[in-house]
């Protein structure tokens, strides 16, 4: 397994967001990650990635009890979470996040990756980050899973706030990390979007996880239309 | 020209110690969000050690520089940057405030316990021979502070530009979870930055000194002076820090040259920083100053059950200890006693800023002495003391409201800031002037006939006392009360219910003003003549962190911080107590910083009606006990 969340409690404060979540990522697998607004999907990925810590339950990596680690520690172990809105830092230049991305390792190597999965990145490596373009911002961002070449990658509504071809293009990058063979836990809200690329489905609502199964079985079990009020 | 190029080599010279300390300040405080006040404490701390590894340990003067810069200072920094951020989860700006006061307290306490409060002469560092410039002399020791303070900036601004470190710092200030998520650990970047700014806070230190001479007040305070720079710089911006540093000095220097033939000017050469300070954090736009310390999750906002209800057992209580304290206190006893309760006003007033309100106001020891000498003026101008007395509180109402313009600009640190500038620059130019003290530095206030036993005043100053204690805590029960403790919490929600902030805020400021000054007027009358000295700006510091340490929201805080400031250091006249006091102080604000209502919070009475409602809850008919929120719950059902 990938990642394992053993009846997992998360929330901020005294609110209780997730409540009892158990969700595995097995090795080189994709899961999608679904629910309504508020259903607690970004609260579990935070809470996967150690920004905020579990009031109960366990959490492995590779069958490594990772409870008390912090996100830094985490991610050098693995994990990269793409985090919602954009994961940039607007004020560096493009080149300086790659940077920040590639983690004082080989910077050439690092552009390189990031160029071959989005080659317009390549173009604006001395352009401050926060003057790009919505769509080459989130390119930067899912960059950083091509630069660390982190064995399980976190992402949360990677195709928020784009232009529907700007969103083929990054999905065909979820779909190439897939083919590299990463581990994937995705939260996105174009669910039939999604469907095509995963192998196994949570549905999440009100913190718990309602279903777990394959893409196939979802139109069977009327999920959409009792969870997700035809989101999809 | 020749003639002032002298002072621009000067102000070069202290200006690029200046611009040293202030950038260490500015590179603390956006990496962290804590803008430490005790940045010159530091230094000055460090600067002690320099001195007693050179003199008293005989240290090589490079290595022991080199310890106390490179060892010890980094050592200094990273241990605080990791106990205060550790004690201080979720804080605000105006605790970290607090906190960082209470440091600065604390470290020149134990300075002077240690070194005690003479000046020592630190020796020159370099060599002090001069060399010809074109038109000018400049001494040796001059140049090389300048070229070792343009170094280190440069060798800063190269960190930044060009290693991974760098790099690193400047992604956890612009967003320190994303950093986190890219594998920085946050913790220890920001550790770095400040062992590097304790390393500039001591640099600056170590410079200054054989200029200025060691001593513990004067080398807090210059490196206060960095304040100004720092403002310059929007707090952020290091080359406009370090620029606005040299700048400021020049023009000090060279505003000294043009007093020197204008006495009464003669306080403006060290007030200038503070002017700098003053006039942009005031005429800056609105929203140019925004506090890095985002609200961080499960942040307290210090919201306290206290001092909601009118405290009529503590009012009555303290009443009856007050009116029976003569049958038992006699000559300076009472006398102690008496100056006491004119202290109980004084913490009245600043608890209606810093514990209702959560302004933090750095200059009530200004409104304290323009109380004593208005009433001075008034009397010698032939006023009847008690009317003379409210009519010196009420000329100084003006002066609250001045304050509080940048109260209503301002929030949190940068009203600290604006309030601290402000007390010293009325400390250096007003005080000074026939406003307050003129030429002769004393005013003398002549006890009306009445007044003259020890009785006598000690009951009028009851009365008085009594009467402003009262209305202080009506205030706190009343509407206006409550607006103020709602603007302290969301400023935004205030509004957005159609209450105007700045009426509000600039009440208070008049009200404690107006009560501060009153104070003022009755400690004058007691000691019949005030001197600048008596209430050095400084005080308004150490009252601060007494009040907080004490309890800023209630009436027992107020009367516990009076007591623990004025009749326990009378009553144990042993030295150990008058100088471990400081340190008491700032330790017990340190720690109490977070804490509702300090050690009367933490000391509880019974509480009679609320074992009444208690044991009705346990019979099913009171309120419900309280329960964690479930989000999910609160969303509303959907099918």
């Amino acid at each position: 397994m990938k990642l394992h969340l053993e009846r997992v409690s998360a929330g901020y404060g005294r609110v209780n967001v997730l409540r009892d979540v158990t969700l595995t990522v097995p090795d080189g697998s994709a899961v999608a990650l679904l629910g309504a607004n508020g259903a607690g999907k970004s609260t579990l990925l935070a809470t996967a990635a150690g920004h905020l810590r579990a009031t109960t339950g366990h959490m492995c990596m590779d069958d490594t009890v990772v409870d008390r680690w912090r996100p830094s520690m985490r991610a050098r172990h693995g994990l990269c979470l793409i985090p919602e809105g954009r994961g940039i830092f607007r004020l560096l230049t493009v080149r300086e996040n790659l940077a920040m991305q590639a983690g004082g390792r080989n910077l050439d190597e690092a552009i390189a990756r990031a160029a071959k999965a989005f080659p317009i990145l390549a173009e604006r490596l001395d352009q401050v980050a926060g003057t790009l373009s919505g769509g080459q911002q989130q390119m930067l961002a899912v960059a950083r899973a091509f630069v660390t070449e982190s064995p399980l990658v976190l992402a949360d509504e990677l195709s928020m706030g784009l232009a529907p071809v700007i969103i083929d293009e990054i999905l065909a990058a979820v779909e190439a990390l897939r083919a590299q063979g990463r581990s994937l836990l995705i939260v996105e809200q174009y669910a039939e979007r999604i469907l095509p690329i995963v192998d196994y489905v949570y549905v999440l609502h009100k913190g718990r996880v309602v279903f777990v199964g394959e893409p196939a079985q979802c139109q069977a079990s009327r999920l959409f239309e009792r969870y997700m009020h035809g989101a999809a | 020209m020749s003639a002032y190029l002298p002072f621009v080599v000067i102000g070069v010279s202290t200006g690029a110690i200046y611009a040293l300390a202030a950038t260490g300040l500015v590179l603390t405080y956006k990496t962290s969000g804590i803008f430490n006040f005790a940045h010159g404490a530091l230094g000055m701390i460090v600067t002690y050690f320099f001195y007693s590894l050179r003199v008293d340990v005989g240290m090589p003067t490079p290595l022991a520089f080199a310890v106390s810069v490179l060892v010890i200072a980094p050592l200094l920094g990273y241990g605080l940057n990791r106990t205060l951020l550790r004690w201080l989860p979720g804080a605000t700006p105006t605790t970290f405030v607090v906190v960082s006061l209470g440091l600065l307290v604390f470290l020149q306490g134990v300075a002077i316990k240690v070194y005690g409060a003479a000046p020592r002469v630190l020796a020159s560092l370099f060599p002090r021979t001069t060399f010809q410039a074109p038109g000018v002399r400049v001494g040796w020791d001059q140049l090389i502070v300048v070229g070792v303070s343009v170094a280190a900036a440069l060798a800063l601004v190269l960190f930044f530009r060009l290693t991974h470190l760098g790099l690193q710092t400047r992604a956890v200030v612009e967003d320190a979870t994303l950093a986190e998520y890219q594998a920085v650990d946050s913790r220890r970047v920001t550790s770095v930055s400040w062992m590097l700014g304790t390393a500039f806070a001591a640099l600056s230190g170590i410079l200054i000194a054989p200029f200025l001479g060691l001593d513990a007040t004067l080398l807090t305070l210059l490196v206060v002076q960095a304040f100004g720079a720092a403002a310059v710089g929007r707090l952020t911006n290091l080359t406009t820090t370090f620029l606005a540093g040299l700048g400021i000095g020049v023009v000090i220097s060279l505003s000294s040259k043009f007093v020197a033939t204008r006495p009464s000017l003669a306080g403006l050469p060290t007030a200038i920083p503070f002017l700098v300070l003053f006039v942009v954090l005031v005429a800056s736009r609105k929203g140019s100053f925004v506090e890095v310390t985002k609200a961080r999750a499960g942040a307290r906002t210090g919201a306290v059950a206290a001092g909601r209800s009118f405290p009529t057992a503590t009012l009555a209580g303290l009443l009856a200890v007050g009116l029976a304290l003569p049958l038992v206190l006699h000559g300076t006893q009472l006398l102690t006693a008496t100056s006491t309760l004119a202290f109980v006003l004084m913490f009245s007033s600043l608890s209606l800023l810093i514990g209702l309100s959560r302004q933090l106001s750095l200059c009530q020891a200004t409104f304290v002495v323009f109380g004593a000498t208005t009433l001075g003026h008034l009397m010698d101008a032939g006023v009847p003391h008690p009317a003379a007395l409210v009519l010196a509180g009420l000329l100084i109402v003006p002066v609250g409201a001045l304050v509080a313009i940048p109260a209503i600009r301002l929030s949190g640190l940068f009203l600290a800031l604006a309030t601290f500038g402000f007390g010293i620059l009325a400390q250096n130019l007003l005080f000074p002037t026939s406003l307050a003290f003129g030429t002769k530095a004393v005013v003398t206030i002549h006890r009306p006939h009445a007044l003259q036993s020890d009785t006598g005043i000690y009951w009028f100053v009851l009365a008085v006392v009594t009467i402003g204690v009262v209305l202080v805590e009506m205030i706190r029960v009343s509407r206006l009360g409550r607006i103020l403790r709602a603007l302290a919490d969301s400023p935004t929600g205030v509004e957005s219910i159609g209450i105007v902030p700045t009426v509000p805020r600039v009440l208070v400021f008049c009200t404690a003003a107006f009560l501060a000054a009153i104070s003022g007027g009755l400690l004058g009358t007691l000691t019949q003549s005030v001197n600048p000295y008596q209430f050095h700006f400084f005080n308004s510091l150490i009252w601060l962190t007494v009040l907080v340490g004490a309890g800023a929201a209630t009436l027992g805080g107020s009367v516990l911080a009076a007591v623990l400031l004025v009749a326990v250091p009378a009553a144990f006249t042993s030295r150990l107590v008058v100088e471990y006091q400081p340190i008491f102080f700032g330790l017990a604000a340190m720690f109490l910083a977070q804490t509702p209502n300090g050690i009367v919070g933490l000391v509880r009475l019974p509480d009679v009606s609320g074992l009444a409602e208690r044991s009705r809850w346990r019979l099913g008919t009171g309120p419900a006990s309280r329960v964690a929120v479930d989000m999910a719950d609160l969303e509303p059902a959907r099918s």
